[in-house]
């Protein structure tokens, strides 16, 4: 009787998943088929026919060119901020999600409190402070001003928090205290080495969020030289005939080429998120029995 | 790295209520702790507490300067859009919550449920979505609710709908508008929750198996409340993130050419306010009311929940 | 002392004397135009930089002036904008970014050059705020092939149109006479009517009348049209408009950048034509615009780079160098002619196309006022989701007024209805 009830959760289980698999998979596979087919063949072919190479080479070198390379350009300087934000944000979140979770200080539960608050406050009340504070230090246009507010990464520090504070047994720190460790020692020699697929989550998490995050840099960074991703992405709607009828213009960007420029700001996130499962997949805890 | 379930441990790995270790001591109160949190401290301050209070002054004054008390929320409170705004994020916060929780921890508890190799093929499939920026994904849903073109053709002329003008009615945004905010984000949560459930000892499940229970049964009883942390905080996000919904009306209005209001929803219009209309006050009020509404859900949960708690 | 024997004082003076950076923003389809003047004028130091146009009504230039005007610094000195109710919008108080033109920046004859009429979508309060990049008026398109073919007659008036529709409905089932799917439908059906939706009869004072005889004689004639079928509630953009109705268009009213960007394909090159704007058949004839271009100078620019700001303001929009590779319909009417040529040389007309245009162009009626709201937006969002869903267009007049009127009066209007 359990086997027969295991064999029909797990069949249950399959079904299910695939039915979800169609639905988050399938606008993808259609995005992954655009470039290699035309505009007109986008619009009247079956979603899922096969198009030419010749087509996607087209789409390519369009997008490619398209104002000097300027997704090359926007590529560059996504990499440029989500790697600066991610270094600082990493340094400073992990210690202070072990911080909150395993020592105990005067105003412990009120900073977890204040994070809490400010992620919950809408984000678009703070561009103008965050602007008017770039602005007095004359850090409007400069990468920096883009980079550092990134590397303040709550969400980051709730992850570690809620790890070290349900997942990380006391008993392996307090024993290592009663050692005569400090406390120094004990988060650098036995917490953080713990600690690598919630580095990898919060890694992930906050390169995704900078990747695509469009307000900041929209608001920080006046000159198209500077533009990441997001900000290039939405100008190339506006050049695109299928977005702005009547003003599309001397380069015609059409669907497949936009398709194209998606997936180029896709797979940075993708490539990522594999090395990150690779952390996330042996789970949380298999350090800590070896010890 | 080894997987949990061959592990060989001799002491409890993780200190639930019911077992408590005698070697625990009552932790003391030290300077360590603000060592560890000073970097993050800096941050806090400089990119999350000072504009915060910046913001919320706004909120209370007007263009000069001068305090005003509640007027600005009174006279966006008036506006002709705020309460359609409010209106139709409440419905679509009903959808949204209900869905994430209910299909997120459901996906989590399968994927947990099978093996290794087949599970994390599925997390990265989830995923996909999310890695599709804001304006990136609006080319995909421009054909996605065209039932002229749309791969989903066939489950859109279900419903008689002949073109994108006739998907998008105002009626059906709530529900368009959580399946797009779902189909981006539930990967993302999904692997989180994933990762929590990980966490959990081999032998508790075990343990809870040889007891006669079945699947759903260890997931309520004994998987779901060890995760609880994760839940709550999932759920003082979502809460959050959707009554915070911006991106999904807007990538929806720029894929129909301009047939949704640019303030469907309240975030809509704060950002109208302050970048249309120049005035940052309305916004701030309008960012207020949002704030609040959050902390309130976040305030209900972790006091119930107890999320600040350590041992 | 000493600093000026290490040069220091030569640097100065050397800065001083240094050209002014001026910073334009255009979108990527006036790239080339900056681009011919920089070619054209190798001293002048440009900083270009490409934003999206501030394009369906995204508030991207509106939401850069309000940072900067926070500040006090790093506003643009030129600006590209598709938006035509950017000139209401930028020149209102909240802004206060663009420079008047029209009090000795730009000279009278520059002024002067542009089609009649055309300057008033930059105009407000009897300030000159922009200058126009090109047009988009409404004119007659028609399909010359389907027209002998079937035995019509082109029609002038707006009544002839919709007698023609209701034959076309029962003799030709399956081709149309037009469409009303979009959110600019409002600038090609009602403004022609001259339908008092928009009309700032004063400063801050607009007349928004959805029961205004104008107003409901156009839907009047055309939601028999839609029930017939002669008329489309598709969107002229949607993805399958071109097959659904290819060489099934036997006319339309809309824009001149219809002729480029919608028809071909659509319609057999060669068989396309343009009449004048059709007439309601008493006074003179007005048509409506759907667009256009404008270029903007900063209040902000101060000295020397004034002078400069304002010549190459100029340049982008009246000089053959710049406005013979626009796209769009010139509006500076020393440039039309030479463009036209070009369209026509294209073989997508049958007839002579410069003459309905440069007519048509200055016909715009001008009681359609530039507003810091998007009507279309509000047309797309009330009108045409109403069509959508079954209803007559005359039904929902009054939401789309009264919505209006919202708008109007949070942005500080004062609202009257005068038949």
């Amino acid at each position: 009787m359990r086997l027969f009830n295991r064999i029909w959760s797990r069949t249950a289980s399959y079904i299910i998943l695939l039915a979800f698999t169609a639905f988050f998979v399938v606008p993808v596979i259609w995005l992954l088929f655009a470039p290699f087919k035309t505009d007109h063949n986008l619009v009247f072919q079956n979603p899922f026919a096969l198009g030419s190479l010749g087509n996607l080479f087209h789409a390519a070198h369009v997008m490619f060119t398209f104002e000097d390379y300027a997704l090359l350009n926007w590529l560059k300087n996504s990499a440029i901020y989500s790697f600066g934000g991610i270094v600082i944000a990493l340094i400073c979140s992990i210690p202070a999600g072990y911080g909150l979770a395993h020592t105990q200080f005067i105003g412990r539960r009120t900073l977890l409190g204040v994070t809490l608050f400010v992620m919950i406050m809408p984000a678009t009340a703070l561009v103008l402070p965050l602007f008017l504070e770039a602005n007095a230090v004359h850090a409007v246009g400069t990468p920096l001003a883009v980079i550092l507010p990134f590397s303040f990464f709550p969400f980051g520090v709730y992850l570690a928090y809620i790890f070290y504070s349900s997942s990380v047994p006391k008993d392996l720190l307090a024993a290592a205290r009663i050692d005569g460790c400090n406390e120094w020692d004990v988060f650098r020699r036995i917490a953080l080495p713990l600690a690598r697929p919630i580095i990898a989550l919060v890694t992930f998490f906050a390169f995704v969020a900078n990747w695509n995050n469009f307000f900041l840099p929209f608001v920080m960074l006046p000159n198209s030289t500077n533009y990441p991703l997001p900000i290039g992405l939405q100008d190339l709607l506006s050049a695109t005939p299928a977005f702005n009828p009547g003003q599309g213009g001397q380069v015609p960007i059409y669907r497949p080429e936009l398709a194209i420029a998606t997936i180029v700001a896709m797979a940075p996130v993708m490539i990522v998120f594999l090395f990150a499962q690779r952390s996330l997949v042996s789970g949380l805890l298999a350090g800590a029995t070896k010890e | 790295m080894k997987s949990v379930e061959s592990s060989e441990p001799s002491t409890p790995l993780v200190s639930t209520d019911s077992l408590s270790s005698p070697l625990r001591r009552k932790r003391k109160k030290g300077v360590a702790g603000y060592a560890f949190v000073s970097g993050y401290f800096v941050l806090l301050i400089l990119f999350g507490v000072a504009p915060a209070i910046y913001a919320i002054t706004l909120a209370f004054t007007a263009s000069g300067g001068h305090f005003t008390g509640l007027t600005n929320f009174i006279k966006t409170g008036e506006d002709f859009r705020f309460l359609p705004a409010f209106e139709n994020v409440g419905k679509y916060l009903f959808i949204w919550l209900a869905s994430l929780v209910v299909i997120v921890l459901g996906l989590a508890l399968m994927l947990h449920s099978i093996a290794r190799r087949v599970s994390a093929a599925f997390r990265f499939i989830f995923y996909l979505p999310g890695a599709l920026a804001g304006a990136a994904s609006v080319l995909v849903w421009l054909f996605m609710l065209d039932p002229t073109v749309s791969p989903w053709r066939l489950f859109l002329g279900i419903f008689g709908f002949k073109n994108l003008g006739q998907t998008i009615l105002p009626g059906h945004l709530p529900l368009i508008f959580a399946i797009i905010a779902f189909w981006a984000g539930a990967g993302g949560w999904i692997v989180v929750t994933y990762g929590a459930l990980n966490n959990i000892p081999n032998e508790l499940i075990e343990a809870a198996q040889l007891d006669g229970a079945g699947a759903i049964q260890t997931a309520l009883r004994i998987k779901l409340p060890l995760i609880k942390k994760w839940i709550v905080f999932m759920l003082i996000l979502a809460f959050a993130a959707g009554t915070q919904l911006f991106v999904e009306p807007q990538l929806v209005g720029e894929a129909s050419l301009g047939l949704i209001s640019p303030t469907w929803s309240p975030n809509e219009l704060a950002y109208y306010f302050a970048f249309q209309d120049n005035n940052f006050n309305y916004a701030a009020a309008i960012s207020v009311d949002l704030l609040v509404i959050g902390l309130l859900c976040a305030a209900v949960l972790v006091f119930r929940t107890k999320l600040f708690e350590v041992e | 002392m000493a600093l000026a024997t290490f040069g220091f004082v030569e640097a100065a003076s050397a800065a001083k004397a240094k050209k002014p950076v001026i910073t334009i923003w255009v979108d990527s389809t006036r790239v080339p135009q900056v681009k011919a003047y920089e070619k054209a004028h190798p001293g002048t130091k440009i900083n270009m930089v490409i934003y999206n146009g501030n394009a369906n009504g995204s508030g991207v230039l509106q939401s850069k002036i309000a940072l900067d005007n926070r500040v006090g610094n790093g506003w643009p000195d030129i600006v590209f904008s598709e938006e035509n109710n950017d000139a209401a919008s930028l020149a209102s108080s909240q802004f206060n970014y663009p420079a008047v033109l029209n009090k000795g920046l730009v000279s009278k004859k520059v002024l002067g050059g542009y089609a009649a009429g055309t300057l008033a979508g930059c105009t407000v309060n009897g300030k000159v705020y922009c200058l126009r990049n090109d047009l988009a008026m409404n004119v007659l398109f028609y399909n010359s092939a389907l027209m002998t073919q079937f035995g019509y007659t082109v029609p002038t008036t707006w009544q002839g149109w919709q007698t023609l529709g209701e034959e076309v409905a029962t003799q030709h089932p399956g081709y149309i006479v037009g469409s009303v799917g979009d959110n600019w439908d409002d600038d090609i059906y009602l403004w022609p009517s001259e339908c008092h939706v928009d009309d700032v009869v004063k400063t801050d004072t607009i007349d928004i009348n959805a029961a205004d005889p104008n107003c409901t004689r156009a839907t009047a004639l055309i939601d028999p049209l839609i029930k017939d079928g002669a008329v489309t509630t598709d969107s002229v953009f949607s993805s399958t408009f071109g097959t659904t109705y290819n060489n099934k268009i036997l006319m339309m009213v809309g824009p001149a950048w219809y002729g480029q960007y919608l028809f071909p394909g659509i319609v057999t090159k060669g068989d396309l034509a343009v009449a004048d704007p059709l007439s309601w058949g008493s006074g003179a004839t007005v048509t409506g615009e759907v667009g256009g271009g404008l270029w903007f100078m900063s209040s902000h620019v101060t000295g020397a780079a004034k002078t400069l700001t304002a010549s190459i303001l100029t340049w982008l929009s009246t000089s053959y160098g710049s406005q013979g590779i626009s796209p769009g319909y010139p509006a500076y009417v020393a440039d039309e002619t030479p463009w036209i040529a070009g369209q026509q040389a294209s073989g997508l007309y049958s007839n002579q196309i410069a003459p309905v245009f440069a007519k048509a162009a200055t016909e715009v009626w001008s009681g359609w006022s530039p507003v810091p709201w998007s009507t279309d937006s509000v047309f797309g969002s009330t009108v045409v989701t109403g069509l959508n869903s079954g209803s007559t267009m005359s039904s929902q007049l009054a939401g789309f007024a009264s919505q209006l009127a919202d708008f109007a009066q949070s942005d500080g209007y004062t609202v009257v209805t005068t038949p």
